[in-house]
């Protein structure tokens, strides 16, 4: 599976419970981290470690010091994050 | 401050007391307003089955007062042998005087013991253990050390973002000059996040008023009075994760003692998912970093440490010598480690309050 479509279906998943309107409608520009409370991007950090051990059958970690730092997490965008994960799946 | 050692100073006992109310977090699904896939989301992400609470009435000091009478029932240390008393917590009986002077008569200690508070959280137990390696290196023979809080007494009712997060313990630790290998200690301080973690009112800064009684909405879903904790879910998971790895990394170097030898790393017990990150951030074995805490009693703040080694390494610290390496984070912000060995001392599984 592309890392985008990925990604998509896991903050759709994650946006079951959330229900957040720009996230029904995502682009490169949507503000994940804005959008999302704690509990909200540790499940999809959560949900992104289950994907990506379906698919490469390895444990990738997600998490790091700059997750939820305001300014540095890779959850600032979808475009950052598809990134992020693709560099992570890079080692 | 680094680098802090002690010699022939050893702990010889660790109990634990929790709450008298075992609740079912599919008990509160209702209560909380929970459907059924955030439920699921709470579940996944908190990894939250059970918690310990008490009933009405039931202070920090009386769980703390059932787990040093533990200690003092099954083991040879007598009451009249104690020097001080230390009390960490932030749900005292009284804003004053110090918890800990009336545990000293409820307890039936000497008027030759020192006793007063120390106000911190999740950093506590370290905090409190460094307090008591420091007065035996002084001079005394043996300290009790209590940590704990009634947490169930600052979560809002119907906050359904912290309270299912919360449980009630108070333990007790016997800390004693005797021989032992060195203990090592590293503690931090960052009041530039006090806001993350915050009781916001009902102090003197933001006195008690009607207003700050009265449970309201608030932007995260929550609903909770000024006077009930309120926690930066964000910047709370940023900071352990930004802290503990290098805490650790640096303890273990100061103390010259490689990963491999230490048998447990025990840590405050926040959140199963970032207990596994920091492991995996130090690359060691996942079954020396037990996690399991605070989904079977909630987060029990300054007794989690004690209450992990209760409530999962019971056998073992009553049947080894172990090297541990403990550490604590929170509220302050606030972080501790220490790197010390137990042999063969009394710790006893968690018990339910009782008394």
């Amino acid at each position: 599976m592309l890392i985008e479509t990925l990604v998509e279906e896991a903050i759709k998943t994650v946006n079951k419970e959330q229900k957040i309107p720009e996230l029904m409608h995502l682009n490169n520009s949507t503000p994940l981290f804005e959008l999302l409370d704690s509990l909200g991007t540790l499940d999809l950090i959560l949900e992104l470690e289950d994907r990506l051990q379906s698919e490469t059958n390895n444990y990738i970690a997600i998490a790091d010091e700059f997750s939820m730092d305001s300014d540095k997490t890779p959850f600032k965008t979808l475009s950052s994050l598809k990134k992020f994960v693709q560099e992570k799946l890079d080692g | 401050m680094a680098n802090l050692e002690f010699e022939n100073i050893a702990i010889s006992a660790i109990t634990t007391t929790v709450g008298d109310r075992c609740i079912k977090l599919e008990e509160e699904k209702e209560k909380f307003g929970f459907d059924d896939i955030s439920f699921k989301r709470l579940q996944k992400t908190t990894s939250l089955d059970t918690r310990y609470i008490v009933s009405e009435g039931i202070t920090t000091t009386d769980l703390c007062i059932q787990s040093a009478n533990k200690i003092f029932n099954n083991t040879t240390i007598k009451k009249d042998e104690i020097d001080a008393l230390l009390f960490v917590t932030q749900s005292p009986d009284f804003k004053a005087p110090s918890s800990a002077i009336i545990m000293q008569d409820r307890l039936g200690l000497p008027t030759s013991c020192i006793a007063f508070d120390i106000n911190l959280g999740c950093s506590g137990f370290v905090y409190g253990l460094f307090t008591a390696f420091s007065y035996i290196n002084s001079g005394m023979k043996k300290v009790l050390l209590c940590c704990g809080d009634v947490n169930s007494y600052f979560s809002g009712e119907r906050d359904k973002i912290f309270t299912p997060l919360m449980g009630d313990a108070g333990c007790a630790v016997m800390i004693e000059a005797k021989q032992s290998s060195k203990s090592f200690f590293e503690l931090h301080s960052d009041g530039s996040g006090y806001k993350h973690l915050i009781i916001p009112a009902g102090a003197l800064k933001e006195p008690t008023t009607t207003e700050t009684l009265i449970p309201k909405l608030r932007e995260d879903g929550g609903i909770r009075r000024d006077e009930d904790l309120f926690m930066n879910g964000k910047e709370v998971f940023n900071f352990a994760i930004k802290t503990v790895p290098p805490l650790i990394k640096s303890i273990l170097e100061s103390s010259n003692i490689p990963a491999e030898k230490i048998d447990f790393f025990v840590l405050h017990q926040a959140n199963p998912y970032i207990l596994k990150t920091i492991a995996s951030r130090l690359k060691v074995e996942k079954n020396k970093v037990p996690l399991q805490t605070a989904s079977e009693y909630g987060n029990q703040n300054s007794a989690s440490i004690a209450g992990t080694i209760n409530g999962y390494l019971s056998e073992e610290f009553e049947s080894k010598k172990l090297k541990l390496c403990f550490a604590g984070f929170g509220i302050g912000l606030s972080w501790a480690a220490c790197v010390l060995e137990c042999d063969n001392i009394y710790a006893p599984k968690v018990e339910m309050y009782h008394e």
